[in-house]
């Protein structure tokens, strides 16, 4: 079973809480989600209402320790709840836990007096967070971020503009990456720093909101540092090592990532099934046919394959085996591909009415391209998986 | 002034199907779910509880595998649960003789209870309890207010609402309006899961009191007339729906 070592490495265990916690979600998704998501897709805003719902159900806090203000819980619970989410309004998913790519890296990263600062208010969504990476020239390649940050008394000038920041129009907290040295030779990762930044800090900017398919509702905008400056208690880990910081979270949020593509595939395979059997064509329900029949058993059969890697990933996380990196690579690449392989399907099903926007299927096909994309590209995924399996096979092999 | 509460909880499936070939209800695999009138008989006995102090219990006549419901209910608010197995099917008389056994060794100041369960509609659990108990019984509350030794109640009517006033003890039935039950947030899962949650026996049942003949769901069967003639259609439904 190379890479994996034995059987129990393929255990995955949910309990009575998880199974409870689910419902609870699935309730205020469909009772304070569903009545307004064609509202979301025409004003491409989330109600107040929505986000005031989730502060009062606790939802901000998911994943974070009673000690920082939040609920508790663990990444089976995380992504139970994205996938609770992203099954009504999947940009509802990315809404709620992308506070979590800056709670994730503070966590682990943070010091405890920036613990005490900055996690308990967002964990109790009073504040919103943004995680600022991504930049015209660099992205999934991090370690090619241009924006510099130059040592001034007690802290750093920072200038540079990142792109796509999610939330970034209402976080309050920013972490951000940006060069506090030049890339040694061979060491292209070495000498990037990360810091979290306030908003109303002099020179920093959100810019420029951007049009972009899916997710309607929670839609990126670009961030400028113009000489923002950021003293070094803000330094999150350590100085030139901001590569760990950021890489280490997407370590974890991409099982996020993963579980809001269960959540689509969730969404589109149950619109299928159900308009397969009452939609009848040649006098009988269309899943009479093969060409349909096959169709819905092959979704199914790739959803509980996706619902199974992400659980497992999610498990293993929990259970702090080294492999769950691994894991949740094969997680977000598989599902991320499922969800918009189903979504297509659905669309198929459905004939004419799958690309009316009043069905409610082909906006799910428009979520799901950003979650083969964000926090690390699948090819980026892939290149990660072969790396790991070269390590572990103890071979030198140059990839990507 | 504090008022201890036990709400009686029912579990009941969540989603039941009609066999189209015997017309009868399908519970094959079907999960079970806490009744909704019970949901908001948890919710009241909770909001008691916030207001006023006091322990809510919350007491099942169910079964071991319905335990993930009490659970339910605990996250809700309630303080602790005692499941009593051996729910088989649905027996006013055999229940209600099973909640006594077990109300009359309990300290409370109420029993608080949907007015009738979204599957059997008997309502006949309150009327039955309050008499064996041998304490007052406030029917279909949409509102419950307290005045010391006394419970207030606001009761619907079709086209009325009358207050009533009892004392303490006393048996309430709720109606579904009264209140909306919270969604429980998975801080108070995670604490439900460490409050004590009790199986006990159901003493034996002296008899069969209820049988069910025959469970069966609707049949409406449509006449498939269609009038073609626009012109004519008034005219020709009129006929159609005079001789029928």
């Amino acid at each position: 079973m190379f890479p994996f070592n034995e059987v129990m490495d393929f255990k995955i265990e949910m309990t009575d809480e998880h199974e409870l916690f689910r419902k609870s979600i699935r309730e205020f998704a469909e009772s304070k989600v569903r009545p307004y998501v064609q509202k979301v897709e025409e004003t491409n805003e989330i109600p107040q209402s929505i986000i005031d719902g989730a502060r009062e159900l606790g939802l901000y806090g998911v994943g974070v320790p009673e000690k920082y203000g939040g609920q508790g819980g663990d990444m089976r619970t995380l992504a139970i709840l994205t996938e609770e989410l992203s099954r009504v309004l999947p940009s509802l998913g990315t809404m709620v836990t992308v506070n979590h790519l800056f709670l994730i890296p503070l966590m682990i990263f943070g010091t405890e007096e920036q613990k005490l600062k900055y996690i308990p208010p967002v964990a109790k969504g009073e504040k919103f967070a943004a995680h600022a990476n991504t930049e015209p020239g660099a992205g999934s390649d991090v370690a090619g971020i241009q924006t510099r940050a130059e040592k001034n008394n007690n802290g750093y000038i920072i200038n540079g503009r990142k792109i796509f920041i999610t939330n970034s129009e209402r976080a309050q907290y920013f972490i951000l990456s940006a060069r506090t040295s030049s890339p040694e030779q061979g060491k292209r990762w070495k000498g990037i720093t990360t810091f979290i930044a306030e908003k109303g800090m002099p020179g920093l900017e959100i810019g420029q909101k951007f049009k972009v398919i899916g997710l309607r509702g929670e839609q990126p905008n670009e961030v400028i540092f113009n000489n923002l400056y950021v003293p070094d208690e803000n330094i999150v880990g350590k100085v030139g090592e901001g590569f760990k910081v950021i890489v280490t979270t997407y370590d974890y949020s991409r099982i996020i990532i993963a579980a809001q593509a269960l959540g689509i595939a969730q969404g589109v395979f149950e619109l299928a099934f159900n308009y397969s059997i009452e939609r009848k064509a040649f006098e009988k329900p269309i899943i009479g046919f093969e060409g349909v029949a096959f169709r819905i058993s092959d979704m199914l059969i790739k959803l509980e394959t996706a619902r199974l890697l992400v659980y497992w990933a999610a498990y293993l996380a929990d259970m702090q085996k080294p492999l769950f990196l691994m894991a949740s690579s094969m997680a977000k690449t598989y599902a991320t591909e499922v969800a918009e392989e189903l979504s297509d399907m659905a669309i198929k099903i459905h004939g004419g009415a799958g690309v009316d926007s009043a069905t409610g299927v082909e906006r799910y096909l428009r979520d799901s391209v950003i979650t083969t994309i964000y926090e690390g590209t699948n090819d980026i995924q892939k290149l990660t998986i072969a790396k790991t399996l070269l390590k572990l096979a103890s071979r030198s092999v140059d990839i990507g | 002034m504090q008022y201890n509460t036990v709400v009686l909880i029912k579990a009941i499936y969540e989603d039941v199907k009609v066999d189209p070939k015997t017309l009868e209800p399908s519970t094959a695999g079907v999960k079970f779910k806490m009744e909704d009138i019970s949901r908001n008989a948890v919710e009241e006995a909770v909001r008691i509880k916030e207001k006023h102090g006091g322990k809510a219990l919350g007491l099942m006549f169910g079964n071991e595998q319905q335990s993930l419901i009490m659970r339910e209910a605990l996250a809700m608010g309630l303080d602790e649960g005692i499941i009593i197995k051996g729910y088989s099917f649905n027996d006013p008389v055999y229940t209600s003789q099973v909640l006594y056994e077990k109300l009359k060794g309990l300290q409370w100041d109420l029993v608080i209870m949907g007015y009738s369960s979204a599957d059997s509609y008997t309502a006949q659990l309150a009327p039955r309890l309050s008499s064996m108990l041998n304490v007052p019984l406030i029917g279909n509350a949409v509102k419950l207010e307290f005045n010391e030794k006394k419970v207030v109640a606001t009761k619907s009517l079709d086209e009325y609402m009358i207050k009533v006033e009892s004392d303490l003890p006393a048996v309430v039935s709720v109606a579904q309006e009264i209140n909306t039950p919270r969604i429980p947030p998975l801080l108070q899962i995670m604490a439900a899961s460490k409050k004590p949650l009790k199986l006990e026996e159901a003493p034996p049942a002296k008899g069969t009191y209820y049988k069910v003949i025959e469970h069966k769901a609707y049949v409406s069967s449509r006449k498939k007339i269609i009038f073609e003639d626009v012109n004519k259609g008034v005219e020709e439904i009129y006929k159609v729906l005079k001789s029928s």
